[in-house]
């Protein structure tokens, strides 16, 4: 019984709490993917809420107030075309995750996984075997993603410092178009979250919000 | 009747023979005999007569004279030889033949003149003035067929004037047939002389109104000296040079002039070449047309929308679609008067972009609101649609139709439905495939074959009021527990254009989901490829589909064109006829037939020879059994052959090589002349079999009664009657 009544507090406690709510109906929502393998997939939980606040106040965009959450191997994964992955720690993906997620890219969906400091090695190998025979390549500082919206002539902003490597923008391309883009060595994550949580600078902030917002865009438009 | 006639013919004989037996004794044995004999050959004579005997002599008879002239009508006759004169080599004939001098000889009655003209086929009998009429000048092939349709009637006499430049491809001389002899006499001359000239030019028959079009030229050269220069041009139909060159001889490569069209439509071109400081004898080939269709082939497609799934879903559907150019603009605002223009990365008026619509085909307006447009922008929309022929496609959302406040606005003049205030929903309607019209080009592979179940559900809806009356309805949407069902997708013409309107969102998901069941596929790019390509398609074809392979022939070539006539559920009409007429230049108009083309409903095939160079206008029309017709106007241009002016010197060797392989002899035009004024007709004489029946000869008949009248003489004077 006790494990039961547990059970629910844990099921309350959820925290990205907007499954309830079906955010289909706005012109874009973002699904944060709960990955197994143990790592923090719900991490930096404002980022995505301000990214949104932030997509509503500057583009007048009709946007939920919260990202849905959703496993790779949900049925409703093809509800939506933006999916988010953050996080410190391991990444698995199953068979049939792969499979599922393979076949998400075919169908036009797009990827932005945000390295939160540790997740690059697991990340790597899981996205991995969704692409054997396509590898993560670099984008050039002219792709259109740095450009769309806001101008990043020298490619990703430096949001969060952690081994003092240079940020890195990868992309997987799938029939041309850009399914997987991974921001790494920049913790954009971060810097989208509410000032209080990392007491970043304003202007790393901001950096953070218009590289997310070209992101967002890019998505939309290609 | 063969029994018949000897039974007669021994009846005859056997009554002649018992009755002058009876009498033997009153007669003498000679006078008997006689009687016996006159009988008996009367009765062998009558019965011979009896079986239709014909009877064959020899006699001699007179006709006239009978001459052929061959002559050579194609353009390389059209040439003035200056050291000869100045009139073309085909004047020159004519001024022999229908000049005075030959007078007399044509007017005798023992001479039959007959004038037939070779080129590109044979005409016969034709009249004076002699015109270069024929675009190819097959010598041997022609004088072959002749020949053959004048075997046995040896004695006629067959010149062929020609100046031997031939385009002969798969005829040779030992296919003249050699019964009678071919006279052969040469016009112009033969000497090569200083000569340059367009050898060919490689052009694309099609290219999009954005691409230039590329001429590879090839100059030929003859007796040239180095150094030339020569001037190189390409020529529009108003002879106005549009692009030109100039290269210095010998050229040996091709020579690359490019030209930018800018307007649709079928255009010929001329190609020329010039020596610079040299007087040419020959011009006739320093000129090639052809013909190039320029057309749009690339789709402009303007998007004006709100950043949302849908607008980002409709561009992964446009842009899996070939030959569709975008042009992306976000609505950031509801009112702002500006748009982010995606290629650009900035903001700008949309005044400004509008600027940009008269270069589009299609605008789409997705969850785009009436605030963002003035007035004059709403006016400008009209005119691209309805003027202009563009297309317009609304796609819903909460900032669109009624609820993007466009009621009110001009533009709900162009909508295929009547909106209603705030009409946007939230609701999951299903959306449900009209049953009508399911053959309409916009519901091909699309509505026509696909279940409603695998359609994802709309995630919200713009309630329209309803369809206008003009306007077509392909897909509703109903809510899954059944009740009303509403316009979703709806069409119409506006004046010269086209406008559609999708009164939901959602379909981003057609894309994601679409394709997820076993056996479904991608709806939304099927969808939208149908939608694009019904807008551009010009409104008198999508009642009658006509194939028309090529817009440019080469003279002699023959023209193929099939046309299938729709009703309007756009299925095959049944009971329809197609027919069509053919305008040419110089005022040259003609019915054509077209049959139909067994084992496909409604459809209608012609093939047709156009007869002479220049551009064509070939009218169809679809008649439906209502009287109901569609008519589609189609062009082309016919190109003539160049290929008898790669050398324009007479080749009198080939004229020398058919007279003696048939006997005959060779003239020069001089000869020819004096042969001809010192030419003393004579009739022909000539034995001719004769055959007739015997019964038709008089002499037989009286014979018979000859013998008749001498019995009875002999009988009654010795008194046996």
């Amino acid at each position: 019984m006790k494990r039961f009544l547990l059970l629910i507090i844990l099921i309350l406690c959820f925290p990205a709490g907007v499954r309830c709510e079906d955010v289909t109906r706005y012109d874009f929502f973002i699904a944060r993917v709960h990955y197994d393998g143990g790592g923090d997939w719900y991490s930096d939980p404002t980022s995505l809420p301000n990214l949104l606040a932030a997509l509503k106040e500057r583009l007048s965009m009709f946007v939920p107030k919260k990202e849905a959450v959703v496993k790779l191997d949900d049925e409703e994964l093809f509800r939506y075309p933006f999916l988010y992955m953050t996080g410190h720690g391991n990444i698995s993906f199953s068979p049939v995750q792969v499979e599922a997620l393979r076949k998400y890219f075919e169908q036009g969906g797009f990827l932005w996984a945000d390295d939160n400091y540790g997740m690059d090695e697991s990340f790597r190998r899981e996205i991995g075997k969704v692409f054997p025979d396509s590898h993560l390549v670099e984008l050039p500082f002219s792709h259109p993603i740095y450009h769309i919206h806001y101008k990043f002539d020298s490619g990703l902003p430096k949001i969060h410092e952690h081994d003092g490597k240079p940020p890195k923008g990868y992309g997987i391309f799938y029939k041309n178009r850009l399914v997987v883009f991974y921001t790494y060595e920049t913790d954009i994550g971060d810097g989208l979250e509410s000032p209080e949580v990392h007491d970043n600078p304003a202007h790393k902030r901001e950096e953070a919000v218009r590289m997310a917002i070209n992101i967002v865009l890019y998505s939309l438009h290609y | 009747m063969s029994y018949l006639i000897v039974i007669t013919a021994l009846f005859v004989m056997i009554t002649g023979t018992l009755l002058y037996a009876l009498i033997r004794s009153r007669l003498s044995l000679k006078k008997f005999f006689v009687l016996l004999s006159l009988r008996l050959f009367f009765a062998g004579i009558l019965i011979w007569l009896m079986t239709d005997p014909m009877i064959t002599f020899l006699t001699t008879h007179t006709k006239p004279q009978k001459i052929y002239l061959l002559i050579d009508q194609s353009q390389s006759m059209t040439i003035r030889d200056t050291e000869n004169s100045n009139l073309s080599r085909l004047e020159q004939i004519g001024e022999i033949l229908f000049g005075s001098s030959l007078k007399a000889l044509r007017s005798s009655e023992n001479v039959l003149f007959e004038i037939v003209g070779i080129g590109d086929t044979l005409r016969r009998s034709i009249q004076p003035p002699l015109e270069p009429i024929a675009y190819q000048s097959n010598i041997i092939e022609n004088v072959s067929q002749f020949m053959e349709s004048i075997q046995g009637d040896k004695s006629a006499l067959v010149y062929v004037v020609s100046d031997g430049c031939s385009t002969d491809k798969d005829f040779g001389l030992s296919e003249i047939p050699s019964e009678i002899p071919v006279n052969t006499i040469s016009v112009g001359n033969p000497d090569d002389q200083v000569d340059c000239m367009i050898h060919s030019v490689r052009a694309p028959s099609e290219v999009d109104i954005e691409e230039p079009i590329d001429f590879y030229i090839r100059i030929g050269e003859q007796k040239m000296p180095p150094e030339t220069n020569l001037l190189v041009s390409v020529l529009d139909e108003e002879s106005k040079v549009i692009a030109q060159t100039e290269v210095v001889s010998p050229v040996k490569d091709e020579i690359l002039l490019s030209y930018q069209p800018n307007v649709p439509g079928l255009h010929q071109y001329s190609i020329t070449v010039e020596a610079r400081d040299i007087v040419e004898p020959y011009k006739e080939n320093n000129i090639y047309k052809t013909a190039v269709l320029v057309e749009k082939k690339d789709v402009r497609v303007m998007l004006i929308g709100k950043p949302a799934w849908d607008m980002a879903f409709l561009l992964r559907a446009l842009r899996d679609i070939r030959n569709v150019r975008l042009s992306v603009y976000n609505v950031v605002g509801d009112t702002s008067g500006n748009i982010f223009s995606l290629q650009a990365a900035s903001e700008q008026a949309v005044s400004e972009v509008l600027d940009q619509l008269s270069d589009q085909d299609v605008l789409i307006l997705c969850n785009a609101p009436a605030g963002i447009f003035s007035f004059p922008d709403i006016q400008r929309i009209e005119r691209f649609v309805e003027i202009k022929g563009g297309g317009l496609w609304f796609i819903g959302g909460e900032s669109s139709l009624g609820s993007g406040r466009f009621i009110g606005s001009q533009l709900t003049k162009l909508l295929p439905v009547f909106l209603i205030d705030n009409d946007y929903i939230y609701q999951p309607y299903r959306v449900v495939p009209a049953q009508t019209s399911r053959s309409h080009p916009v519901c091909s592979g699309f509505t026509d074959n696909l279940d409603s179940n695998q359609i994802p559900p709309l995630t919200g809806i713009n309630l329209v009021e309803k369809a206008k009356p003009v306007a077509e309805t392909f897909l509703k949407a109903q809510l899954s527990s059944g009740g009303q069902q509403f316009p979703l997708f709806s069409v119409m013409n506006y004046g010269k254009g086209k406008t559609a309107v999708f009164a939901g969102k959602g379909f981003y998901r057609w894309y994601m989901e679409g394709g997820l069941r076993p056996g479904s596929r991608d709806i939304l790019t099927t969808f939208v490829l149908n939608v694009i390509s019904w807008i551009v398609s010009p409104t008198d074809r999508s009642l009658m589909h006509v194939r028309f392979p090529s817009v440019k022939y080469i003279l002699g070539e023959k023209v193929h064109t099939e046309a299938v006539v729709l009703d309007t559920t756009y299925s095959p009409a049944s009971s329809s006829w197609v027919r069509g007429n053919l305008v040419g230049p110089g005022g040259f108009e003609r019915p054509i037939d077209f049959v139909p083309i067994p084992g496909e409903q409604s459809g209608f095939s012609a093939t047709f020879l156009p007869p002479q160079p220049g551009k064509y206008y070939l009218t169809i029309t679809g008649v439906r059994s209502d009287g109901n017709e569609t008519t589609v106007e189609t062009g082309f241009y016919v190109i003539p052959s160049s290929e008898e002016f790669g050398r324009l010197a007479a080749n009198i060797d080939l004229l020398k090589d058919i007279a003696d392989a048939t006997g005959g002899t060779y003239y020069d035009l001089e000869k020819f002349d004096a042969f001809l004024k010192s030419y003393k007709p004579q009739a022909v004489k000539e034995k001719v079999k004769v055959t007739r029946m015997a019964v038709d000869y008089p002499f037989i008949l009286m014979a018979l009664l000859g013998m008749i009248i001498a019995e009875w003489v002999i009988r009654i004077r010795e008194g046996l009657n």
